[in-house]
């Protein structure tokens, strides 16, 4: 009996001398709040330190990955003579093709972003009449098309509250390649570096410089970036001068109105495939460049999938044609005096574009 | 040899509870009020239940300059929930402890453009959040330093 | 052959029965909602523990229920209450459990009342069935209150119309 009671005596301070008590930390019950006392409370240690963000309020959602289609409608091509070869002019109905594009952010915290990202373009030309085609750079652009493809990173670095640097960078092979694609000695390089202030939540700018192919073949030019938004939020500006510029107009926060323009070009290489070509016409180059005047629709779908609409003018700026042997490039900007091997022309259809797009959050 | 045996069962017993009470502790740190890198908000997390959530306590601009009232959730998805007030809104809400320093499985809500987005919290330190945001995957996401803010002296009347 | 035939009408059967108009049903629930003072102005969280019982509310259809939606939800503060609805600027309503997402339910602001009951606008996407599926979730009403208040308590009557569709 003793040796049971002492037992239980044991058990029983056992439990009292351990059982623990359970914090109630569910708060909802227990604090109500003068919202008034959270006007000027100080920071345990520091406050983070604030940078410039890189959107402002109001711009049409950044493309992370995009998945489309373009279509230029009927135009005429009108080559000049070279190598023997009569000048020509050849009826195209369409030139068509996929867009796809990757923007992946690799490093994204207030203090840096980078991204990178690669795009495949595709140009596919339907010639009206194929077997009348004398020339071989018709030729070629109807078996074979001209084809995009390259890798790019963007880097955006806010240096405080207000200011930033913005650093791209990008690779391409263009040409009428196959999936041979084409060497190295070919890919075209383009950089462009600029330093910007972002004074409020509606207003950003950015000046600098870039080397870039927009207008086809190799040019240094300045680059301004302007974009603003109304304090209303309704009307606002995305500008990329010289490569783009657009007024938008937002319906609301699912819809959204463009109108502007955009610089596109590269300088393409032809001749990759067949031997119509052998020297001394061969490492044959399409300085492609045109400007495309539109109205764009961008409409949220999903979460964050959005539709994106454009349709517009595509005026054709460039389609010379250089040698570049083995790829070497030359500078030519715009005063330069070297000729082209080939001045054509094209004239200007209307077109459109269409891409489903994972947009950035 | 009972009296062992009971005593063991209780010892176990309460050094798997108070792991358990100590794993509450650490989750429980979430609780207080942080302001993000922005400045724009303050933001208090509580406890409910199981879950955490963070709502709203400070706007720096608390008034719609267009209609002069308290600013509300006017980008709302659900456009029959868009007059509710953002003082008082929970924008981060279901999330639950991790064994890391990680509080997951909980969203964080963007007022100024009615997104939601999965939420990772972690905490680099004691009074430093790293919130994540992201869509899908963490890669397509963003990361804000939060920063522990001093608890309030209550009014006493 | 007879058994493939006999295999292929069953699933249209079944196909055609789960593909089949859903029934709904209604029923209205009352809870109590409160808070202890003293309150402060800005939103203040009432809030009420509640255990659905899906028996008591669908009978044997229970286990059928797909969609569960909140047609009206009124609230009402109880004869002798110190408050009248001057005294708030906006009521919001919220679910919130364990093992569901918290779903803000519905939201009246601003409050216009000269009566004792409010009826608030409802969310036409919460969808509320796993919180009805749990032993137990918690209704949170945040009224946000004008002005500072030192009563002990609050205490208000929630009432949902349920739409149970199954």
């Amino acid at each position: 009996m003793t040796r049971r009671y002492y037992q239980q005596l044991l058990f029983a301070t056992l439990i009292l001398a351990f059982t623990p008590t359970f914090a109630q930390t569910d708060t909802t019950e227990t604090e109500e709040e003068d919202y008034s006392m959270y006007d000027n409370l100080e920071f345990v240690d520091e406050g983070a330190k604030r940078y410039a963000s890189v959107k402002i309020k109001g711009l049409a959602p950044q493309k992370l990955i995009s998945v489309g289609y373009s279509f230029q409608g009927a135009h005429e091509l009108k080559t000049s003579a070279f190598g023997g070869f009569p000048a020509s002019t050849d009826k195209i109905n369409s030139v068509s093709g996929m867009r796809m594009e990757a923007n992946i952010p690799v490093i994204s915290k207030n203090s840096l972003i980078m991204q990178v990202g690669g795009r495949y373009w595709e140009s596919n030309y339907d010639f009206e009449d194929k077997s009348s085609i004398t020339n071989p750079l018709s030729a070629t652009l109807s078996d074979n098309g001209l084809k995009t493809t390259g890798l790019n990173t963007t880097i955006y670095k806010p240096l405080d509250e207000f200011s930033f640097l913005l650093f791209r960078a990008s690779a391409d092979m263009n040409g009428d390649f196959d999936s041979d694609l084409q060497g190295m000695e070919y890919m075209k390089y383009s950089v462009a570096a600029l330093w910007g202030k972002r004074p409020s939540d509606y207003k950003q700018w950015a000046v600098g410089l870039s080397r870039t192919y927009r207008a086809g073949e190799l040019n240094y030019i300045p680059v301004i970036l302007y974009n603003y938004t109304s304090p209303t939020s309704k009307w606002g500006t995305e500008i990329l001068f010289p490569a783009r510029g657009h007024v938008r107009y937002t319906v609301n926060s699912r819809n959204l109105l463009m109108f502007g323009f955009e610089l596109e070009g590269n300088s393409f290489r032809i001749g990759n495939q067949g031997t119509e070509l052998n020297e001394p016409l061969n490492d044959l180059e399409i300085r492609r460049s045109e400007l495309r005047f539109r109205f764009v629709y961008e409409r949220q779908l999903t979460g964050f999938i959005w539709l994106s609409a454009q349709a517009g003018y595509r005026y054709n700026y460039s389609y010379n044609v250089d040698r570049l042997e083995d790829g070497d490039e030359f500078f030519r900007g715009f005063f330069g005096d070297q000729d082209y091997i080939m001045e054509n022309e094209l004239t200007n259809p209307l077109y459109f574009n269409v891409s489903i797009n994972l947009v950035s959050p | 040899m009972k009296l062992l045996k009971y005593s063991f069962l209780l010892i176990l017993a309460v050094v798997i509870s108070s792991s358990v009470n100590a794993q509450d502790e650490k989750a429980d740190r979430l609780i207080g009020i942080w302001e993000p890198s922005h400045g724009k908000a303050k933001v208090k997390v509580e406890k409910i239940g199981e879950k955490y959530y963070g709502k709203i306590v400070w706007l720096r601009e608390p008034v719609n300059p267009e209609t002069e009232k308290p600013k509300v959730d006017k980008n709302n998805p659900d456009e029959k929930m868009r007059s509710t007030p953002l003082r008082g809104y929970r924008i981060l809400k279901d999330f639950q402890y991790t064994s890391k320093n990680e509080w997951t499985e909980g969203t964080i809500y963007d007022p100024e453009n009615g997104n939601t987005y999965n939420c990772i919290i972690k905490m680099t330190d004691e009074n430093t959040l790293d919130i994540r945001g992201y869509i899908g995957i963490s890669t397509f996401g963003r990361t804000d330093i939060w920063k522990r803010l001093k608890m309030p002296s209550k009014k006493k009347k | 052959m007879k058994k493939i035939i006999g295999n292929l009408a069953f699933v249209l059967i079944a196909v055609l029965v789960a593909c089949g108009p859903s029934q709904e049903k209604t029923n209205d629930i009352k809870l109590p909602l409160t808070a202890e003072g003293p309150f402060f102005a800005g939103p203040t969280s009432l809030m009420h523990e509640f255990k659905p019982d899906l028996k008591a509310l669908m009978g044997d259809d229970a286990a059928k229920l797909k969609e569960l939606k909140l047609k009206d939800i009124s609230v009402n503060l109880p004869e002798g209450s110190p408050y009248s609805w001057y005294d708030f600027t906006s009521a919001s309503l919220v679910f919130v459990s364990d093992n569901s997402p918290m779903t803000s339910v519905a939201i009246l602001n601003p409050i216009k009342s000269n009566g004792t009951n409010i009826v608030l606008t409802t969310s036409e996407e919460a969808d509320l069935v796993e919180f009805f599926k749990e032993e137990k979730f918690t209704i949170l009403l945040d009224l946000d209150f004008i002005e500072d208040s030192y009563e002990d308590a609050i205490n208000a009557d929630l009432t949902m119309n349920l739409v149970f569709k199954y």
